[in-house]
């Protein structure tokens, strides 16, 4: 994260309970610095679908697991970065989903990444000190 | 997620509240499967939700396969523009039945619940089951020369909605267009034309910009209401497109004078898919019927049908197979079936390929009329701008209505505002409203904070957001006014109050808008971290006001101070201060009260009736922020747009008023009222600062800081320069103002 702007950490359990309030927490947050109503929206659906996909697919082992998220507004633009310790996934290198299937015949998950990818004006991934780390930046 | 189960004309209705997340999605699936309902068509109300996922979505689509599975469906009313975007990128719109308002939803799943049991024939080669629809009607609109006396022309420039499903001829595009008129197929999802010479191709606009390229029409013809039968047709070797339409008019209505079908086909040949439109006449009893009848005889390219009947009308031809089963919503159908990369080309109803599968909706039209008569009647009176794509966005909000009139309401910065007064189809007046149109985004952010923050929280001055609608790059808002006068109702904005009114009236005025109106967002203030210089730079909304300052008043942002000649006085420059003390306070934050605030609240953004009611309106700045931003926005507005400084000595007068107003060490302290000058307006000024910062006092409690309410001036007080209205003389008197405040912050916080 650039230093000089606002920003705003948050650690989650990797639990279904501790998505909504983490999602209230972020956009009271984004609220107050003003972003736009579709980065506030964003910034919930990348806490909400990569939570869920850890919570999902990501553990491998019983353990508790936390999510590290951190959100940065700094000259008009939105850097989220979220952090799990669940297996290595690239969700950019996750395929697309078939638009054109009926909903019922989709994989679950790809939707969700899809609306990021589609909403999203950049998103990196790295896989570092056994950590998946997403970065998405959204211009406003 | 709240999640509330009624029932509107038989028609179940969930009404859904909040965030529809995973978490949500669980509490929805419980409740839809709960739901003990015979009924398969139900109406979904998404008019508060706020936020939408993946999970929601699949909890939704969920509900409207099992639904689909017993012959019903979901019908969604009144979706954000967010929520309407994320279903867009999910590439769903098209497998859903959207539509703008919950009325609308119950409507469209009572019609599709009041389907009878199918009944089964055969015509040649083929069966067909038909279900008809009771209570439906509809109307055979024809458009063509002579067909209205205030639009007459060559040619009709409307949307493709106003259209509905029509064949005929005209163009894409404004007429006076290079390109001859040319066959043409239009719905409200896509429009194609192609012209009369040999070699020509078809073109086409489809999706969101059907809406938004007008479509210049010679002569149409076209179906408007709800189809009387819905038809599936089944005929392996393949059904004559002409012979089935023949068969079908003599099965469903024998004795009409006129049949409208519009059909939906998997065929033969080498084009997979055939979308058509089609009037069918019988000339002896039309002849029996009114006069309006008589346009059947003069539509292009009549067939006679075995039976002796006549049809006219035209197809085109699609390159991928349309989805046929249970097929019921024409418009859902047409979006999935008929895209940029489906569309093939237009052809003639005797050149199409015989049809597999086919759904054919039936029309038994009860009138024929004029097209151009169901037009909105759009006047503008009392000048200003106007541009003719407004004309859309007006017939859009008003689209319940024959005849509205405009008239201008001076001010407004981004966009331009009309006082409304429409007349619905049975010529009685409605109530007044507003109409407010301008760019797009600013528009969209109107409507967003109405969710958020209006319709919550603001009821009592009875302001409600009726509708929007986009046209290219503007978009408009329709207000209604609630509960006042009816029809008579005379609205003034609060600027012609203040300048007309005795003192004590607009006072009152004041005081109503801020103890009353606003008083549920001031009153529930939040104890917060804020970063005051940040959220209170002017050069968010004025990010040319350095360069203004230098050009119009020659004050460099480069020069520490400022010479005040009018008080014989070194001050801060207030215009280095902006461009180098914000920024490196910009990190600094301190505990204060937040609220919801107006964001730009001035004399012309609130309108007063007779009996001294108040609107407020504008809210694309609405947001949570410093709870006394709104009281010291408005004290600029009072001090340099409200007074008139017509001489140096003005000026000077003008500017020792200033410096008494800011030498006040609290705001519940009556600021001293030092004036020597003739402008009556200067003493009203002073009533209504002492009266909102007394306001602002009582917003902050216990509070004595006052630099939050001098930051909050100042982010109002600098864009003055900027102002195209305000002579040379009120932005001096501005910088003046801005030189003081800045000098006093700079005290406060002990740096000078």
């Amino acid at each position: 994260m650039t230093p000089g702007g606002a920003t705003l950490t948050v650690q989650i359990p990797g639990t279904v309970e501790a998505i909504r309030p983490a999602t209230e927490q972020a956009e009271a947050w984004l609220s107050e610095q003003q972003v736009s109503f579709e980065a506030m929206y964003l910034a919930s659906l990348a806490i909400e679908e990569l939570v869920t996909n850890c919570i999902k697919y990501g553990y491998a082992d019983a353990n508790d697991h936390v999510v590290d998220i951190a959100l940065c507004v700094e000259d008009g633009v939105l850097r989220i970065e979220v952090i799990d310790d669940g297996r290595p996934f690239n969700p950019l290198e996750a395929p697309a989903p078939d638009l054109s299937l009926p909903i019922e015949e989709r994989p679950i998950g790809g939707l969700g990444l899809h609306l990021l990818r589609e909403l999203a004006d950049d998103l990196s991934y790295e896989r570092r000190d056994g950590t998946n780390r997403l970065r998405i930046v959204k211009r406003m | 997620m709240d999640i509330a189960v009624s029932s509107g004309a038989g028609v179940p209705v969930l009404t859904l509240g909040g965030r529809f997340d995973g978490t949500a999605a669980a509490v929805f699936d419980r409740e839809a499967a709960a739901l003990e309902s015979e009924a398969v068509h139900w109406a979904v109300d998404f008019s508060q939700v706020t936020y939408l996922s993946s999970l929601g979505i699949r909890s939704v689509m969920a509900l409207e396969q099992r639904l689909k599975a017993r012959g019903g469906g979901l019908v969604l009313a009144d979706l954000s523009p967010m929520v309407r975007r994320v279903l867009h990128v999910s590439r769903l719109e098209g497998f859903l039945t959207i539509v703008p308002t919950l009325a609308d939803a119950i409507e469209v799943a009572r019609t599709s619940a009041s389907m009878s049991p199918a009944a089964e024939l055969t015509i040649g080669p083929c069966r067909a089951r038909i279900r008809r629809v009771a209570g439906s009607e509809s109307t055979l609109e024809w458009w063509g020369p002579g067909s209205s006396d205030s639009r007459a022309g060559a040619s009709f420039g409307i949307s493709t909605g106003d259209l509905g499903v029509a064949f005929g001829v005209g163009t894409l595009g404004e007429a006076g267009d290079a390109s001859l008129p040319g066959r043409l197929i239009s719905t409200p999802q896509f429009s194609a034309t192609l012209g009369a010479e040999s070699g020509a191709i078809t073109d086409f606009i489809v999706g969101d910009a059907s809406r938004v390229v007008p479509i210049s029409v010679a002569t149409a013809w076209a179906l408007s209401g709800a189809p009387a039968a819905l038809v599936e047709l089944n005929g392996p070797s393949g059904c004559a497109l002409l012979d089935a339409l023949d068969g079908l008019y003599a099965a469903i209505e024998p004795s009409a004078a006129v049949l409208g079908f519009i059909v939906l086909a998997q065929t033969q040949g080498h084009q997979p898919g055939l979308f058509a439109v089609g009037i069918a006449f019988d000339p002896e009893t039309a002849r029996t019927r009114a006069d309006s009848y008589r346009q059947l005889e003069a539509m292009p390219d009549q067939i006679a049908l075995p039976s002796g009947r006549r049809l006219a009308g035209g197809a085109i031809t699609l390159q991928a197979r349309p989805a046929i089963d249970g097929a019921s919503d024409l418009a859902g159908a047409l979006r999935s079936a008929a895209t940029l990369a489906t569309l093939g080309g237009l052809v003639a109803l005797t050149e199409c390929a015989p049809a597999t599968n086919a759904v054919v909706w039936v029309y038994a039209p009860t009138e024929i009329r004029s097209g151009a008569a169901k037009l909105l009647q759009v006047n503008v009176e009392g000048g200003g701008e106007w541009r003719p794509e407004w004309d859309g966005i007006v017939r859009h909000l008003y689209a319940d209505c024959r005849s509205v009139t405009l008239t201008t309401l001076p001010g407004g910065f981004m966009s331009s505002t009309f006082k409304a007064v429409a007349y619905d189809q049975d010529g009685r007046r409605t109530l007044p409203s507003v109409v407010k149109i301008g760019p797009a985004d600013v528009t969209r952010r109107e409507v967003e904070a109405n969710r958020h923050y209006i319709s919550r929280f603001i009821l009592n001055n009875g302001t409600t957001l009726l509708g929007d609608a986009e046209h290219g790059e503007w978009a408009g808002l329709r207000y209604n006014f609630l509960g006042v006068n009816g029809p008579d109702s005379r609205l003034t904005w609060l600027y012609d109050q203040y300048l007309h009114r005795p003192l004590p009236d607009v006072l009152s005025l004041f005081e109503q808008l801020f103890t009353r109106v606003l008083k549920p967002w001031y009153a529930q203030p939040k104890w917060e971290q804020v970063f005051l210089f940040r959220d209170h730079s002017p050069l968010r909304l004025f990010p040319e006001l350095l360069a203004a300052a230098e050009s119009t008043l020659g004050l460099s942002a480069e020069s520490p101070e400022f010479e005040c000649r009018e008080l014989g006085a070194r001050l801060p420059n207030p215009f280095y201060f902006l461009k180098h003390e914000y920024p490196r306070h910009a990190g600094e934050s301190r505990l204060w009260y937040t609220s919801v605030c107006h964001g730009d609240l001035n004399l012309r953004n609130v309108l007063v009736d007779e009996r001294d009611n108040l609107y407020v309106i504008d809210f694309s700045e609405t947001r949570p922020r410093n709870v006394v931003s709104d009281f010291a926005r408005l004290e600029p507005v009072l001090k340099f747009e409200m007074t008139r400084p017509e001489s140096d000595d003005d000026l000077h007068h003008l500017v020792v008023f200033e410096e008494a107003l800011m030498s006040v060490t609290a705001l519940d302290q009556p600021p001293p009222f030092r004036y020597d000058g003739g402008d009556p307006m200067v003493a009203r000024a002073h009533a209504g600062i002492t009266l909102l910062r007394r306001y602002a006092d009582r917003a902050t409690l216990f509070e004595t800081d006052l630099v939050p309410y001098w930051l909050a001036m100042l982010e109002w007080t600098y864009p003055a320069v900027c102002y195209r209205q305000l002579t040379l003389r009120q932005k001096r008197y501005a910088a003046c103002s801005a030189a003081l405040i800045c000098r006093s912050i700079l005290q406060l916080e002990g740096r000078a």
